[in-house]
């Protein structure tokens, strides 16, 4: 067989115990994990840290999905359980996260000055603003394939969505054409 | 919000980066980490079950052998049982135990 094998032949492979088969998975879809948790949380080291939790309990469960081919809405699905979740401990887990990263050389590239701007401006909204804006916006999700993440209903993840679009601009101040 | 939007380019340049070796390895070690708990709990329960189970039916064993059998016999068929329970006690050691659970949604 040649070319790039599909997610449900990869958990297939992960499932029957194949690390390399998952260490894929994990590679293919790190990106958009880590940068929609990144949003949520809006504290790096905290959603990187969430990620790899996300994986290790996708890896945990991995039987129990269903349907292979639905594994990115089910990763997200976990992901925004723990993002939930840490949400209401944010203080304790920022406090490590903090001490840890006090250890760390500095060599981290300093972020620009837009991207500080929406990082804060993110955390202006609420959570659930704030993922719904962090799927469709920025991960291009489909409204609902967002409400299916967020188990929300699909009207009020549009409401979310435009909503938080509308204070984004307002709060960037970017033009919104 | 169409390609030219703003806002999709200030989320563009806040990605994560799309090759990540580093968290991969740390995912993995996690991964590894969570699997070596779950093996040592399976097999700690499958040697408990079998030292209990030894340890249970050794009496009876010794008796029935005694009345059965003659001295060199029945100390052969004793190393035999030990033999046996060795093998199975390294094979539950060596190899990964595959429990078909049911499934349960933790996460």
């Amino acid at each position: 067989m040649s070319g790039t094998p599909t997610d449900a032949a990869l958990v297939a492979a992960a499932r029957s115990g194949s690390d390399r088969a998952f260490a894929r998975l994990v590679d293919r879809h790190q990106q958009a994990v880590r940068s929609f948790l990144r949003r949520v949380c809006g504290h790096e080291a905290d959603a990187d840290d969430l990620a790899q939790e996300t994986f290790l309990a996708a890896w945990t469960s991995l039987r129990t999905l269903k349907t292979a081919a639905h594994l990115k809405t089910w990763l997200f699905s976990i992901a925004w359980r723990k993002a939930k979740g840490m949400a209401r401990s944010a203080s304790r887990s920022r406090k490590r996260d903090t001490a840890w990263s006090e250890l760390q050389d500095n060599t981290a590239e300093p972020q620009p000055e837009m991207n500080i701007a929406l990082s804060q401006a993110m955390g202006q909204l609420n959570g659930d603003q704030r993922a719904a804006v962090a799927l469709c916006l920025a991960g291009g999700w489909s409204h609902g394939d967002a409400a299916g993440v967020l188990d929300l209903p699909l009207g009020t993840v549009k409401s979310h969505v435009s909503r938080g679009r509308a204070r984004l601009v307002e709060i960037l101040g970017v033009d919104d054409d | 919000m169409t390609d030219q939007d703003p806002l999709k380019a200030l989320f563009k340049a806040d990605e994560a980066p799309a090759v990540d070796p580093s968290f991969r390895m740390a995912v993995m070690n996690r991964v590894a980490g969570r699997r070596l708990a779950l093996d040592l709990v399976v097999k700690g329960t499958v040697m408990a079950l079998l030292g209990t189970a030894f340890v249970l039916t050794a009496p009876l064993v010794s008796a029935n052998l005694v009345g059965m059998m003659s001295m060199p016999q029945n100390v052969y068929v004793a190393l035999g049982g030990v033999a046996a329970l060795t093998w199975v006690g390294r094979y539950v050691a060596m190899h990964r135990i595959r429990l078909s659970l049911p499934r349960l949604n933790l996460f």
